[in-house]
């Protein structure tokens, strides 16, 4: 007699999506905090950059030109992971407001997970060649 | 023993329109983004400007975009609507460990704050390409 | 038959001393044993002194909550070969979280009905209700209803909340769920105020769709709907008293 021992466990399932101890949930959820912290620093960032302009024309084209380099493509680039998984998972949770897809939740987060990784290979697709033009 | 129904200690301090706001500005902020960041690096914008392609983005090329009503819109919409989501989101995190009211309402003053001081800083420097 | 290794989460015996990991040896008495089984013969046959909460041993009370490998579940509903396979291992047992303790893997759930009680969590009936009640079981309003009514009031979803763990007033998932399946019973007639004391400061807007109290809820209750359906219900009441049309 062939026990599944998994399904006697402690499991009810009428979620179709029991989380199989992955913590999904919570991990989509600290992702969120830490892309979010990251970006709002970014944020304050990118707006002092921009400011340069305050000093004339040359100050400004010599901070971007130094930003340009290929040490801060890359750097762009896991900007671009943040920007991307964020917004992402929060459609996720946007759908999970409006009703929808709660009982698939970890499989959603693993879709956040996959889509940026392709968004941010396309961008480097699209990026990464400039390093080697300028 | 039992806290009775209607005993409810609503300050208003974790509520309904920062969870409201936080979504409508994130639904936003995937339209306005895209634009801002295919238009910023992305596009042949620079070569049909320029004739040249992958240049690098320097002032002259900012300030043609920014010549564009639209893209003038973008930025400074941009500007608060992000800045409204990041620092809503901020607050999120700080209202976590549970402050007092009184203590959770002055740091909403001044995340207000900064973001104001912020936005007002960012817009001059958008003025400054547009002007 | 391998022996397994159970390590208990014990208290000191003085206030300063603080908790320590007690490790025995159990056989394996059965196939299907479970971890309370294994909590029984420690305590039967080693340590008479080791403290827990046990009664039904059928999953039905929620008495026997406690965490197991780092993960909440019911000790009567948790079979040791779920955890290790047939070839013996370690489990290790610790209280839940979010409550004081008593002694051991005993909790004093005080904190969890108070929550339960800022909600109302028993049912009104309306002044004006017609004698009896017609709501037909294949209704839209009992299917929306039926899930969240297994609960068995066990406490392991606040045990497994980050929130509850960050903020010690939140209302938590059990409270919020019976105050969803209350707010959608139409026979009720406090819903207007228990839907109003979900949504305050301890409240719904605290849930960040961790979905942790879904993944351990013995029941299988799916009580990050619950709360993300009480959401939604502030936000439609909000719009209709926006358009006028509030109640």
């Amino acid at each position: 007699m062939a026990l599944s021992f998994k399904a006697l466990s402690l499991h009810g399932g009428a979620s179709l999506d029991r989380d199989a101890g992955t913590r999904a949930g919570w991990w989509a959820w600290f992702l969120q905090r830490l892309t979010g912290v990251a970006l709002v620093g970014y944020l304050f960032l990118h707006i002092l950059v921009i400011s340069t302009v305050q000093a004339g024309q040359d100050a400004f084209d010599s901070v971007l030109i130094v930003l340009q380099k290929p040490f801060f493509v890359v750097l762009d680039l896991f900007l671009i992971a943040a920007v991307v998984y964020h917004a992402l998972n929060g459609v996720r949770v946007l759908l999970f407001d409006l009703g929808i897809g709660l009982k698939r939740q970890a499989g959603l987060f693993w879709v956040c997970m996959v889509l940026t990784t392709i968004l941010t290979l396309v961008a480097g697709y699209f990026s990464l060649p400039l390093i080697f033009r300028n | 023993m039992a806290a009775p129904l209607t005993d409810n200690q609503d300050t208003g301090v974790v509520g309904f329109w920062p969870w409201f706001y936080q979504r409508i500005s994130g639904v936003l902020l995937i339209f306005l983004l895209a634009v801002h960041i295919w238009m910023g690096h992305f596009s042949g914008l620079r070569a049909v400007i320029d004739g040249r392609q992958e240049e690098l983005v320097l002032y002259s090329i900012v300030q043609q975009r920014l010549a564009q009503g639209l893209f003038v819109f973008v930025d400074f919409s941009l500007l608060a609507l992000v800045l409204y989501h990041g620092l809503n989101g901020m607050r999120n995190i700080f209202l976590e460990w549970p402050p007092a009211a009184n203590r959770a309402k002055a740091m909403t003053l001044g995340l207000w704050v900064l973001g104001a001081v912020t936005f007002a800083y960012g817009a001059w420097a958008l003025l400054t390409f547009i002007l | 038959m391998a022996d397994i290794t159970l390590t208990v989460k014990r208290t000191g015996d003085t206030d300063d001393s603080g908790s320590y990991w007690q490790s025995f040896t159990v056989p394996e008495i059965a196939e299907t044993m479970s971890v309370l089984d294994a909590l029984i013969w420690t305590q039967q046959n080693i340590e008479p002194t080791l403290a827990f909460r046990r009664a039904c041993r059928v999953k039905m009370c929620g008495t026997c909550g406690v965490r197991i490998n780092g993960r909440e579940g019911l000790a009567c509903g948790t079979l040791v070969r779920s955890l290790v396979g047939d070839r013996g291992g370690e489990v290790r047992v610790e209280p839940m979280r979010h409550l004081p303790v008593v002694r051991d893997l005993v909790t004093d759930p005080g904190v969890f009905y108070q929550r339960l009680n800022q909600v109302g969590a028993a049912f009104t009936p309306k002044d004006d209700s017609l004698e009896p009640a017609q709501i037909l079981p294949d209704s839209k309003e009992r299917k929306a209803i039926n899930p969240h009514r297994e609960c068995i009031y066990c406490g392991l979803c606040y045990s497994a909340c980050s929130v509850a763990g960050l903020d010690s007033g939140y209302l938590g998932p059990a409270a919020l769920n019976r105050a969803f399946a209350l707010v959608s019973d139409s026979r009720d007639g406090t819903g207007k105020q228990r839907l109003q004391a979900s949504a305050g400061d301890h409240g719904i807007w605290r849930c960040h769709t961790i979905f942790e109290c879904t993944a351990v809820c013995p029941k299988g209750i799916p009580i990050t709907e619950a709360i993300e359906g009480l959401k939604r219900k502030v936000f439609v009441n909000k719009l209709k008293s926006l358009i006028g049309l509030g109640r």
